[in-house]
């Protein structure tokens, strides 16, 4: 799957219902699924931020640029063995604020995020950020009897 | 997402409803706050069971708000209602706030008095 997203606060929501719809599609056991929405809402979430300054009480958001994109990609992956996993991309163009910055209680949705997937890589660079996780693997769909 | 703030057996109950996340957080500690502000030494209880789903804005706000209660305005401990069969609970568990908060199975047991929170159960 392929979204362009704006940078806004809606994105998260749209992202969830866009990934459900998806993975849903693609027989994903319902467990899985909801871990790997829950994944993507706070990469999205976290992009999203990254194109916010805050104020240094942390209590006031502005905008650094006009409201940037958000790219969200999604591809599953089959082994020979018809075990699948999912991989996405979340992608922005915003500007990563070091958690030590924002205050206490700011970890959580890194922590999310490692647990509702199996890999978790994030590359911060001065024009954005690329989140790639990679979801566990899921055994293939049982064969249906004629 | 609509929290609705109702008296019942001496306790403000704020049911909460719809996706906690970075666009509605805002409107869950706003709720509190008032909630706080009118509590006149009840307890405040926190119905997640119709939540369907819990961002890390969400888990922030049920952190400080648990913390503010305590700490820093001499309240009862926030209580929260979450059913173990949704979503709620899951990330509740990763960040460990299951350790912290004071969860119950539901609004009768929050209200019921005495302690039996789900993690010690």
């Amino acid at each position: 799957m392929e979204a362009v997203l704006a940078a806004e606060w809606v994105a998260p929501s749209i992202a969830r219902d866009r990934v459900r719809r998806w993975l849903t599609a693609h027989r994903w056991s319902r467990a899985h699924r909801e871990d790997l929405v829950l994944a993507i809402s706070e990469a999205v979430s976290n992009s999203v931020e990254h194109g916010y300054g805050i104020s240094a009480d942390d209590t006031t958001r502005f905008p650094l640029t006009p409201p940037g994109t958000i790219e969200l990609h999604g591809q599953v992956i089959t082994h020979a063995d018809g075990v699948r996993h999912v991989e996405f991309t979340i992608r922005d163009h915003g500007r990563w604020i070091p958690p030590a910055m924002l205050g206490g209680n700011r970890g959580h949705g890194m922590a999310i995020m490692s647990a509702c997937a199996d890999k978790v890589t994030i590359d911060h660079t001065p024009v954005g950020t690329t989140v790639v996780v990679r979801s566990r693997p899921l055994p293939r769909p049982p064969l249906r009897l004629a | 997402m609509t929290v609705r703030s109702s008296d019942q057996d001496g306790a403000i109950v704020l049911t909460v409803s719809g996706d906690v996340d970075g666009l509605t957080a805002s409107r869950l500690r706003t709720a509190i706050a008032e909630a706080f502000d009118r509590l006149d030494g009840r307890l405040l209880v926190v119905d997640l069971t119709d939540v369907t789903l819990l961002g890390s804005p969400g888990l922030r706000i049920l952190r400080n708000s648990a913390d503010e209660a305590v700490h820093h305005r001499g309240l009862l401990p926030l209580r929260i209602v979450v059913d173990a069969t949704r979503p709620v609970i899951r990330p509740i568990e990763i960040v460990g706030l299951d350790q912290v908060l004071a969860l119950y199975h539901s609004v009768d047991h929050a209200l019921a008095g005495g302690d039996a929170p789900i993690a010690e159960g």
